[in-house]
């Protein structure tokens, strides 16, 4: 199911396809997390890392697939996360009976630098001005048309290309400084 | 350490764009994977651009999903009590502020005042790729940025452009006497193609000072057919 390629087959709507792994998977994953000693906040918590990481990775084609096969996917990252969490919590002190929890079928090296990986896209993120992100929204997530956009935010096409080009290229150098600060740490 | 070039280009980047989002023609697509098999630095780069296109899509996704629900991640109840604290501080403070200073001519700046919007930016202007960068920050409301690259640009050569929208940046940002001492620069120069907006600007942060009649003397001196100008001279009458 997870293969590494660079065709990628696929041509997801990341809107059409988040809403479906989300509601699928989140109600399921809170009932999951309950029975092994968690709350419905950390189920929510893990739940979006665990979908962001599928995701990147189903962008990036490392994850080929349809879309029953990536609610599979996801469901396999959300264990691994929670198993990881409550590891952790164990080191801290919980004394946890983890004979009960499944043991999920990934990768784990592969997902442990994925999930790195996703904290510095966050921070990329956030770096980024309101406008570039609605740009960058009507673009990618909204698929709007470079006409749609330049009208409803009265610009010229022109500009509305070159901000997405900048407001681009401003998320890839905080991305890679942040990426060579790790790296330097 | 990994070494990737400063920025890419409009066209790398339209290349690449145009490949992730699977915008690309079949032939075309087929000989840029050609070309992604022999190029090593062309497959990082798509794979970099392939995981900001995603968090720009999960920003966009989980921020909708707030909407639709509450913040989705926990904060400490402690931390709530303080930024209940920051808010309650912040709205005295803006009460005390408005207790004291707001007049009938700072209303009036207030319902002609509107940020300048600013010049279009090209996409390819390799001799004004800074001040486009500035332009950008500024359509962006980050005006502390854009002032930054425009008066590093100014110390290179002062233009009536540069000045003009240093001055805004600083208006924008609530300086303004700095701001109108920028503009006073340009009234000096009838000629610049700002000089009705400089003097707009200046007599709107003259009605802010309460310096009503230097504000109607400065609106007297425009020369176009604004209806606005009139408009507010016939308030301040």
């Amino acid at each position: 199911m997870t293969s590494k390629t660079d065709l990628n087959p696929v041509k997801p709507t990341a809107k059409e396809w988040l809403e479906t792994a989300y509601a699928e998977n989140l109600p399921w994953f809170e009932r999951y997390v309950a029975k092994n000693s968690g709350t419905s906040q950390e189920a929510k918590d893990i739940f979006q890392d665990s979908l962001s990481v599928a995701w990147i990775n189903l962008r990036n084609g490392k994850f080929v697939g349809i879309e029953s096969d990536f609610t599979a996917y996801v469901r396999q990252i959300c264990k691994y996360k929670w198993m990881d969490e409550l590891k952790r919590k164990g080191r801290f002190g919980h004394s946890l009976d983890l004979s009960g929890v499944e043991e999920p079928q990934v990768e784990s090296g592969e997902l442990e630098e994925a999930f790195g990986d996703l904290d510095v896209l966050h921070r990329s993120m956030s770096s980024l001005g309101d406008k570039c992100k609605t740009i960058l929204n009507s673009f990618y997530f909204l698929k709007q048309s470079l006409q749609e956009l330049s009208q409803s935010i009265g610009v010229t096409d022109q500009s509305v290309k070159t901000m997405k080009y900048r407001c681009m290229n401003r998320l890839r150098a905080a991305y890679l400084q942040l990426i060579n600060t790790h790296e330097e740490a | 350490m990994k070494k990737h070039k400063p920025e890419l280009s409009p066209e790398e980047f339209d290349e690449i764009d145009r490949y992730v989002s699977d915008d690309m023609p079949e032939q075309e697509a087929v000989d840029f994977r050609r070309e992604m098999e022999t190029n090593p630095s062309l497959r990082e780069e798509v794979a970099i651009q392939q995981k900001l296109m995603a968090a720009t899509e999960l920003d966009s996704f989980f921020k909708s999903k707030e909407i639709q629900q509450g913040s989705s991640r926990s904060i400490p109840l402690w931390k709530y009590g303080i930024a209940a604290s920051l808010a309650l501080i912040a709205v005295v403070l803006v009460w005390l502020s408005l207790g004291r200073g707001i007049g009938e001519d700072e209303d009036l700046f207030s319902a002609y005042y509107y940020p300048d919007p600013g010049l279009p930016v090209p996409m390819s202007s390799t001799d004004s790729y800074e001040f486009d960068d500035g332009m950008v920050s500024y359509k962006e409301e980050a005006y502390a940025e854009a002032e930054a690259v425009w008066t590093e640009l100014r110390r290179l050569g002062d233009t009536d452009t540069l000045v003009f929208y240093v001055a805004m940046a600083k208006l924008n940002r609530g300086q303004a006497a700095e701001s109108s001492v920028l503009l006073d620069q340009i009234r000096l120069q009838p000629e610049s193609e700002f000089y009705e907006k400089a003097l707009w600007y200046t007599a709107l942060i003259q009605l802010k000072e309460g310096k009503l009649e230097e504000a109607k003397a400065t609106l007297l001196e425009m020369r176009g057919d604004d209806p606005r100008t009139q408009e507010l001279l016939d308030k301040l009458r």
